[in-house]
């Protein structure tokens, strides 16, 4: 299984998760990879951020970063990027929330990962700023980025923002979803049974949400061996480029 | 014994939700689940003239296993008491109340008519209890206020971004239970017990579109003391709905 979404580090806006202790949390779990994203921190600056997160992960095979940047920033922001690639970065990501802009006002970052070659990670579910159309506004604004929205595209308990995230999924094929806090199990299992398994895939968003109930969450679903294989493992690796491994050892 | 709070049965073609009882019940077998309360996706009146008959026609057809609720609009403000009163004569053992879509606001007057009569009628009130406008715990805390006579029971206990408002609403009225069915984040569950007891939280999974037995996984992950655990999966829902404990 591969983790597809942690953010690691000292966290401005809430709990701080350690790389080591969530990598240690994970072989637990009989997890073998991660992908991770920098926290804020407090001193609000993610260009250290990131290159704290690329030394702390370097030479590891089981391991990939993100690129953290605030579109606010404009041509910083990209410029910011082009370095982090250059550094190893398997891709970006962009939380509207924490960094207060609209899902569209991302095109341009999103427009340089997709020149890049790499995928887009981003917080949905914000309100105002980043529901499910607003990313169907940003995918076809952008339709050659790979864009990979958090927690199933949505978050809304009472479930009628899901009607919009499969909406915004069925116009906008290269749009993928992660798994985590996703309360609907029938969503879960009809995003891979119905709509293309290879647009899920697992990941725990720590510290956001707790690893051992989202690695229960996934592997309680109804899937088939084939699409299980690809939720789990297979499009991370294939979308952030990790080997197949074994168990993490922390 | 485990009682699931919060499940639903309904046959709603115009929404697509086509949930017979059997769906629930064999759900539950297989997380071991003893009895699960039930209740429409469709309010009464209004978008399901026969709401009412399909809820406990599909308790019938498991005695003992499924506990009706009659979910309604308060905002067919006249017919309540009679719906209330011949939901009570055949069995109903609770209401639903979900103000996003009924519309029907959490503290308004036609509201808090119903949870008066349920409060007389001796009927918990599960409310959805989420992120949007007329379902947040503060909304939901001016109707707990008002008709403290009635126990209120929140449902999702606040959703995502709202728990910890939801525990706070608890913690400052008596009549709030905290009910755990979808909210995604197990240590709040734990949170809750600390701050409000445990014989004001209770399990619920909101299957079948949850999955019953991953929802009491989150429960049992807690590693939670035997009385603890015991009261949440259990006796809790025993006592709002006037059981027995086995």
């Amino acid at each position: 299984m591969i983790d597809a979404l942690a953010i690691v580090g000292e966290n401005l806006f809430g709990k701080s998760l350690d790389l080591d202790a969530h990598l240690a949390r994970l072989a637990e779990l009989n997890v073998a990879g991660a992908v991770v994203a920098p926290a804020r921190a407090r001193d609000y600056l993610f260009p250290p951020a990131n290159d704290r997160l690329a030394t702390a992960v370097s030479g590891r095979a089981d391991v990939r970063w993100l690129a953290r940047v605030d579109p606010n920033q404009g041509e910083l922001a990209i410029d910011e990027l082009r370095r982090c690639a250059s550094n190893g970065a398997a891709g970006v990501y962009l939380d509207p929330g924490e960094d207060v802009f609209r899902a569209i006002d991302a095109s341009p970052i999103v427009a340089a990962a997709a020149a890049l070659g790499l995928p887009i990670v981003i917080v949905a579910g914000v309100p105002l700023r980043a529901e499910p159309l607003q990313f169907d506004d940003l995918a076809r604004a952008v339709p050659d980025a790979t864009i990979i929205l958090t927690s199933g595209g949505q978050v809304n308990v009472s479930g009628l923002s899901m009607t919009d995230a499969w909406l915004a999924l069925t116009r906008n094929p290269r749009l993928h979803v992660l798994s985590n806090g996703e309360y609907r199990q029938d969503y879960l299992e009809r995003l891979a049974n119905e709509l293309d398994p290879r647009r899920l895939l697992f990941a725990s968003m720590a510290p956001v949400h707790e690893a051992g109930f989202e690695v229960a969450r996934i592997r309680s679903a109804a899937y088939g061996a084939a699409e299980r294989a690809l939720i789990e493992h297979g499009n991370a690796a294939r979308i952030f480029g990790l080997p197949k491994l074994p168990v993490l050892t922390g | 014994m485990i009682i699931d709070f919060h499940t639903h049965v309904d046959e709603a073609e115009a929404f697509g939700w086509i949930d017979p009882p059997e769906k629930i019940v064999g759900l539950l077998d297989e997380a071991g689940i003893d009895k699960a309360v039930i209740m429409t996706y469709t309010d009464l009146p209004g978008m399901n003239a026969g709401a009412l008959d399909y809820i406990v026609r599909a308790a019938e057809k498991f005695p003992g296993r499924l506990i009706p609720f009659v979910r309604l609009n308060p905002n067919y403000r006249e017919q309540m008491p009679a719906l209330i009163a011949e939901s009570v004569a055949r069995g109903v053992r609770g209401i639903k109340l979900h103000p996003t879509t009924t519309l029907a606001h959490p503290a308004g007057d036609a509201t808090l008519d119903v949870l008066r009569l349920a409060g007389d009628a001796g009927l918990p009130v599960l409310f959805h209890c989420g992120d949007d406008p007329y379902t947040t715990p503060q909304t939901l805390a001016l109707a707990a206020a008002a008709a403290p006579e009635c126990t209120l029971v929140f449902g999702h206990m606040g959703g995502y971004a709202h728990v910890e408002d939801a525990i706070a609403a608890a913690q400052d009225h008596a009549n709030i239970v905290l009910e755990t069915s979808a909210m995604p984040y197990p240590a709040l569950i734990a949170d809750a017990i600390e701050r409000v007891g445990a014989e004001r939280v209770i399990f619920g999974s909101d299957g079948p579109g949850c999955n019953p037995k991953l929802e009491l996984a989150k429960i049992r992950g807690l590693n939670l003391s035997t009385e603890h655990e015991q009261a949440v999966l259990g006796r809790n829902a025993a006592r709002l709905l006037g059981l027995e404990q086995r």
